[in-house]
């Protein structure tokens, strides 16, 4: 089955060509996905129509409000936050192969945040997949608490972060040989580290615990539930400051709902304090992504900002082809988060530009969507 | 701080300055100030007046709107701002123009806080401060500072004897948003702001001053085409395009969506009007949209095309390579998802007009203005439930971008929010 071929690929970049699975891919979701087929229709589009894998149209991450984009009988269905608009439906991701998409989580987590392997002791800081049971981020962490931790303690629950408990353990953890993975939304790593004081330095000292060598942080979500943005740098102080975590192992993540594949920090490229403009996404070798002029859909060049346009092969039995409302820059062979396309309001005579801004939400910094 | 912004200290001295230019300003007798400010601005609309001919080059590289749009703009602003229809304001809303100064006064001094949407907006707010003898602090938009600053210096040439007093109680200012230094000063000093901005600026100046608040928040209007218009189809699509098109729908005069009776068919309207914008993207092409506005007409489009899955999006017509203009057909008005602006405009069928004015006055709040195509008087009756959900102005749909100075915006009388009252009682009681 293509879906298996996928694995395969993923497992193997050698084992297949990109183009091809993306070709195939689209063929099996027309035929296979019935709202996707007629949205093709009304695009005037078909396989027999389509030579390269940049031309299948794309879904808008709303359409998963509204229709069901699988191609089969889901094992799985994740839900998006969906807080953009306020109460409205949330996005539904069915999976009719939770294999794939675990497949693809693994082999991604670990090429960037293990890439050693081995064993670590896991502090959760994001709610558990029986807490979350339509979370794919929860569904994600537990495949990774599964293969990669010796034993792990959730401590985001209904919303509160227990951070007395985490502070407990994580000093208990000190003192034993085990590496430390924190698995954090951005968050809770913020309301973490003002819960130990920060930025008071002196008490953030005394609250301090390093932690064995070998700790990493991967955080995700971004400034997303923040009342203020809180930059990159800041994270890697708190990881230093806090755990002792060198910023090359403070490893962000982005992941969105409606795809089963995540992208990772270029941690060699994002921890030069220096140069912002160096961060990037690292786009793996199932995947492709565009930054593309909103208005055509053309690709922009190198530098340029626009909405992000994925194709993930591990999304062969729902939808490959997304386009998302995230704002992106091209970055060489990736890409940067820039922020999210707010939503339209009534302008009237009214709207304060210097006050409402354009675009930027996450300024320089990473956010979740809708995921959590 | 950035050096070219006024300081804490010299905001506070023009406002000391302004309110002592407004012991002169309340000298000069209203029906004065009336023809001086009504033949200035007929100045404004000679092609050859320097000032004009300044801010439509000015605002066009400003704004980027054509300079086209720009001249319509000038034309709809002053064109309103005649000698009479001056005093014929003044006459309705406070009764004996003498009576400004005696009874009846302006603020000491007011503020207005502008936003830069679209040129023009707030040069009302500050005729009717000096109609009420009343100075004015301007905070400009940083993004638009160049015609409240041009109209400000053209007071000078104010078809009035006492030109200067008038030019010395107007002060334009500009800073960027989010200096409380500087508001806390001009609040303090005034009696009267006048502010526009979305709903965060409001509430900032909400919470700081908000027994001094004339609020202008977001707001939008609705074009309503009436079954009568069936034979004129054409003529009002038109007319609903360059409604569309002048200030690609940033103005609370600019319609988002229109509801069009039958017999007339909203599909044929739709149609009309996708046409009229196709030719308008050339005629008067639209500003250049940024990131954000232009991500925002994708999610648009996109949300359309899969609700038209469904059966909510009847029909779609754009421009496809550029988006440079959308027009949607909506099943009901209910599902139109959202209104981004910039040449996206929603179309919906609706049987009957009081089925229309359950679906306007349904959005309560939202709506500015409904401009009307077809037979005005069926709307009489309906007025109290438009004016219920906070419809500030029903009128034809070529007017709906040209208020009259007498245009209630936001639901205020311009002169009368302003001014204070005072009632002398003669008698022991009013009987007597």
């Amino acid at each position: 089955m293509l879906a298996d071929r996928v694995i395969r690929f993923i497992g193997d970049p050698a084992a297949d060509r990109f183009d091809t699975l993306a070709l195939e891919a689209f063929a099996h979701q027309y035929a296979s996905n019935p709202p996707y087929r007629a949205y093709c229709k009304i695009r005037g589009v078909s396989p027999e129509r389509v030579s390269r894998w940049e031309e299948i149209p794309v879904v808008h991450t709303d359409a998963f409000k509204e229709h069901e984009l699988a191609c089969g009988t889901p094992q799985a269905t994740f839900l998006t936050t969906g807080t953009k608009y306020g109460q409205e439906k949330r996005g539904r991701h069915l999976l009719p192969r939770l294999d794939v998409y675990r497949a693809s989580a693994l082999a991604n987590f670990s090429r960037h945040v293990v890439p050693k392997g081995g064993k670590f002791r896991i502090f959760a800081l994001a709610p558990s997949l029986a807490a979350a049971p339509h979370s794919s981020l929860a569904q994600m962490l537990d495949w990774v608490v599964r293969e990669f931790g010796s034993s792990v303690g959730y401590y985001l629950e209904g919303g509160r972060l227990d951070t007395d408990k985490v502070r407990a353990d994580l000093r208990e953890a000190s003192l034993e040989r085990t590496p430390v993975l924190i698995l954090a939304l951005t968050r809770a790593l913020v309301v973490l580290a003002h819960a130990w004081g920060w930025p008071d330095r002196a008490a953030v000292g005394r609250n301090r615990v390093p932690l064995p060598p070998g700790s990493r942080i991967m955080d995700t979500g971004g400034n997303k539930g923040l009342e203020r943005a809180v930059s990159r740098h800041e994270i890697f102080a708190v990881a230093e400051e806090l755990f002792g975590i060198d910023p090359f192992q403070v490893i962000n993540e982005y992941g969105m709902t409606e795809m089963c594949s995540q992208f990772y920090d270029d941690t060699r490229a994002c921890t030069v304090f220096e140069n912002e403009a160096s961060r990037r996404k690292i786009v793996p070798h199932w995947v492709r992504t565009r930054v593309v002029d909103p208005a055509t859909l053309e690709e922009v060049g190198e530098g340029g900002r626009g909405l992000l346009v994925h194709f993930d092969l591990a999304n062969v039995e729902s939808v490959s082809a997304i386009l998302t409302e995230d704002i992106g820059e091209r970055r060489g062979s990736g890409f940067e988060i820039i922020g999210r396309v707010s939503a339209a309001t009534p302008r009237g005579c009214s709207l304060a530009i210097e006050n409402g801004g354009p675009v930027v939400v996450g300024s320089g910094f990473d956010f979740i969507r809708g995921r959590a | 701080m950035n050096e070219r912004f006024p300081s804490a200290g010299a905001i506070g001295a023009t406002c000391r300055r302004l309110i002592e230019a407004g012991r002169e300003l309340r000298r000069i007798p209203t029906s004065l100030i009336c023809r001086g400010l009504g033949e200035l601005c007929q100045n404004w609309l000679e092609p050859d007046w320097p000032e004009r001919r300044q801010a439509i080059q000015g605002l066009t590289a400003e704004t980027g709107f054509p300079a086209k749009a720009i001249e319509l703009c000038l034309d709809n602003l002053f064109g309103e701002l005649d000698g009479r229809a001056l005093e014929a304001v003044v006459s309705s809303e406070i009764g004996d123009p003498e009576a400004v100064g005696a009874e009846v006064r302006g603020p000491n001094l007011t503020f207005h806080v502008l936003a830069g949407n679209i040129p023009g907006v707030g040069i009302f707010g500050v005729v009717a401060a000096l109609l009420l003898g009343a100075p004015s602090l301007v905070k400009a938009s940083s993004r638009e500072p160049l015609l409240p600053t041009l109209f400000a210096r053209s007071l000078l040439k104010a078809g009035c004897e006492r030109a200067g007093v008038l030019a010395s109680a107007v002060e334009v200012v500009s800073w960027p948003g989010g200096r409380l230094d500087l508001e806390e000063v001009a609040l303090d000093a005034c009696e009267s702001a006048l502010v526009y901005g979305d709903a965060n600026t409001i509430s900032a100046y909400a919470s700081r001053a908000p027994a001094k608040l004339i609020a202008y928040g977001p707001r939008m209007s609705a074009g309503l085409i009436l079954g009568d218009c069936a034979k004129d189809l054409p003529h009002v699509a038109a007319t609903a395009g360059l409604n569309v098109a002048l200030f690609d729908q940033r103005g609370c005069l600019s319609p988002q969506f229109f509801l069009v009776e039958e017999p007339c068919l909203a599909a044929e309207f739709a149609r009309l009007l996708a046409d009229e914008l196709r030719r308008l993207a050339e005629a008067l092409p639209r500003s250049p949209l940024d990131l954000e506005g232009a991500a925002q007409l994708r999610t648009f489009v996109e949300r359309c095309r899969w609700l038209s899955l469904s059966g909510g999006c009847r029909d779609l017509f754009s421009d496809e390579e550029s988006l440079r203009w959308v027009v949607a057909v909506f099943e009901t008005p209910d599902l139109i998802p959202f209104f981004p602006a910039n040449r996206v405009v929603t179309v919906a069928p609706v049987r009957h007009l009081e089925m229309a004015v359950s679906l306007l006055a349904s959005r309560t709040g939202e709506l500015e203005a409904v401009g009307v195509a077809g037979e005005m008087s069926r709307l009489q009756p309906h007025l109290p439930h438009l004016a219920a959900s906070g419809v500030a102005r029903v009128c034809r749909l070529e007017r709906l971008q040209r208020p009259p100075f007498s245009w209630p915006q936001g639901g205020r009388r311009r002169l009368a929010s302003l001014a204070r009252w005072l009632a002398f009682e003669k008698a022991g009681s009013e009987r007597e």
